[in-house]
């Protein structure tokens, strides 16, 4: 079995069988750490706890510390968001969620109705319920034909299409949490009791793969942080940048007029 | 039109200290400027463009200064004694932004810029940038805006011009922010393809990140317009040439220092810094009095005489952030004095000659001051 050099941001560099994952080093290096780790960082980018190293590599472990560790408990609350709404709307079908969580999540539903506030109350209900259940999230490498199976038998006709789009070749990754599942490349956390408080934001149409002939589907959008303060102080950052929009302010002071007789040039108005 | 005007007079005051002087170039060229700049391969589409009245040629209208400067450059024969040359304009541009991207006024088709060109030798670059850091520095701090970063853009996969040149550029842009001071960031493959440069971030209060001012070398322009001078061993050579501004759009910077500020200027640039109000029908001719001496002292004053309330008159000038609040009563007009009201404190200062709340409200105009008063609140 062929030996890896794993180097530490310390400097410090462990010899492992090829094949360790980035959790069993998150291990190696003390219990503490692996049990509060969200993903590890390589190159710069985010990489999944379970995702086993084949060459040496420079490694960091990121948690709930780290500004990025929001992103992977943003991405896992995403899935969360779908189990929920497959729970209580067992005819949805699940499209896709987004590649970027630096602020937020989302995930696209083919619905028979649009959600109404109520059903966002209660799909945010639901999530909460599986987060307290500690659920552990799951890597799986498939074959497309195991996709293909897993999702026909889910009832899950987007996810087919989403499926063809992955070039012959590629690895198919899963990942499983309890009885959700869908092609993910990761990183997601080790269980869904890392992943704090949650907030859903809004609800909107769109179309799937922006197609105004294909079917219409229903998008979520919500946003996770690790403590409730800190969502606290997120939700009211989102809020104070609604009152200082400057379209709003320009117009309460009087700075400027936009008009569709000459689209976006203003009229300096007697302030700005 | 108060914000873009003092951010331009601001800007005008600076040349002078700074070697700038200020050109005008015309709206309309003939496409061949564009063809010479390479903007007529490049940003056709961003660009407006018609057919002119002589011989129904193709105009285009300006969408930046760059080639307008360039011309002007190769009008006269230049010596290196003249250099560096720093050329600023503040003419408009315009550019067809796609509808989808238009913002308010931060994203607009047209606009203007503090923006200025460089012209020197190679050997001056550095010094260059480092005025252009200080004079960055100065303005900021006139601003209320901190927590600058700096980043330097290097070559994208595909750039103009030799790759040691671009060593020696994106060199000379990372130890210059260096010297400064600050932490340099790379974004690397950020730089136009004519040239790598430098942005100054600042994260306004709501924590977003905006690029404000940015310095680029260009690698392209000098050549394509076959631009020379004198050097001192009598030969001819090709200078160096800088692409600089320090707010950027005029239209955008406003946009985002009032999402920054929350419409809460400093003094100098508030629209309106002064309100009087007359607490009844028989004050209002001593108000505007008041009022005549502080417009010709050159402040932006005005008097609310409407019959409202003077608690409902008080709330509006709050609620429209005016730095100043004089309440024009009996004791005001038989004492000759002023209580200057500060927005958001609870009560008014001690009362002082009218004449002395003329001359120190105009030296905080002039010297651009953010809140006069500020210490006896």
């Amino acid at each position: 079995m062929s030996v890896i050099s794993v180097r530490l941001p310390d400097g410090k560099c462990l010899e492992l069988p090829s094949g360790t994952t980035v959790l069993a080093v998150a291990e190696k290096i003390g219990p503490g750490l692996a049990k509060a780790a969200l993903a590890g960082r390589v190159d710069g980018k985010l990489v999944d706890l379970r995702k086993p190293l084949l060459e040496d590599t420079a490694l960091e472990i990121v948690t709930t510390k780290d500004p990025a560790g929001g992103e992977v408990t943003r991405h896992s609350a995403e899935h969360v968001m779908a189990d929920a709404v497959k729970r209580l709307f067992p005819k949805a079908q699940v499209d896709a969620g987004r590649s970027d969580h630096s602020e937020k999540f989302q995930y696209d539903f083919l619905v028979e109705n649009a959600f109404t506030p109520e059903d966002i109350a209660k799909i945010e209900q639901e999530m909460n319920a599986i987060l307290a259940e500690k659920v552990a999230f799951e890597r799986q490498v498939v074959t497309r034909a195991e996709a293909e199976q897993l999702f026909r038998s889910l009832g899950e006709e987007l996810k087919l299409s989403r499926l063809a789009d992955i070039p012959d070749g590629a690895e198919i990754t899963l990942f499983r949490h309890g009885p959700f599942a869908d092609l993910c490349r990761g990183p997601h956390v080790q269980s869904t009791s890392q992943i704090g408080a949650i907030k859903l934001l809004e609800s909107s149409g769109t179309y799937f793969r922006g197609d105004e002939k294909g079917p219409n589907l229903q998008r979520i959008y919500g946003t996770a942080f690790a403590s409730k303060k800190e969502l606290a102080e997120h939700l009211e950052r989102i809020e104070e940048a609604k009152r200082r929009d400057h379209r709003r302010v320009g117009a309460e002071l009087g700075l400027f007029h936009l008009d569709q007789l000459a689209p976006a040039r203003r009229s300096t108005c007697r302030r700005a | 039109m108060t914000l873009y005007n003092e951010l331009v007079r601001f800007m005008r005051e600076l040349y002078p200290k700074y070697g700038y002087h200020e050109v005008m170039t015309p709206q309309l060229f003939r496409s061949d400027l564009f063809k010479t700049s390479g903007h007529y391969e490049k940003f056709y589409d961003d660009m407006y463009w018609f057919a002119g009245s002589d011989e129904g040629e193709e105009l285009g209208v300006k969408a930046m200064n760059c080639p307008g400067h360039c011309h002007l450059y190769g009008t006269a024969k230049r010596s290196y004694r003249e250099l560096p040359i720093r050329w600023a304009e503040f003419t408009r541009l315009h550019r067809n932004e796609r509808s989808g991207t238009l913002n308010g006024i931060t994203r607009v088709r047209t606009f203007a810029q503090d923006d200025a060109h460089i012209y020197c030798e190679q050997e001056q670059v550095p010094d260059e940038i480092d005025r252009f850091f200080q004079m960055t520095a100065e303005v900021y701090q006139k601003l209320g805006v901190d927590g600058i970063e700096m980043a330097v853009s290097t070559r994208p996969e595909k750039f103009l011009g030799e790759p040691a040149d671009w060593d020696v550029a994106e060199k000379a842009l990372i130890t210059a922010v260096e010297r400064a001071g600050f932490h340099c960031r790379i974004k690397p493959g950020e730089a136009a393809f004519y040239a790598p440069k430098v942005e100054a971030d600042f994260k306004d209060v709501l924590g977003r990140a905006w690029t404000l001012a940015t310095i680029q070398i260009d690698m392209a322009m000098p050549g394509r317009f076959g631009l020379r001078y004198v050097g001192r061993d009598g030969e001819l050579h090709q200078p160096a040439m800088l692409h600089r501004a320090v707010l950027g759009s005029l239209e955008r910077f406003i946009g985002i220092y009032i999402e920054h500020t929350g419409g809460d200027f400093p003094f100098w640039l508030s629209p309106v810094q002064v309100v009087l109000l007359p607490i009844s029908d028989r004050h209002a001719a001593g108000a505007h009095a008041v009022h005549a001496k502080l417009a010709e002292a050159g402040l932006r004053s005005e008097v609310d005489d409407r019959s409202e309330t003077l608690g409902y008159r008080i709330r509006e000038a709050e609620g429209q952030k005016i730095p100043l609040t004089l309440v024009i009563g009996d004791d005001e007009l038989s004492r000759g004095t002023v209580a200057p009201r500060l927005r958001k404190s609870k009560k008014a200062l001690e009362p002082i000659p009218v004449d002395a709340l003329v001359t120190t409200l105009r030296v905080a105009n002039a010297e651009r001051s953010p809140a006069p008063f500020a210490g006896r609140a």
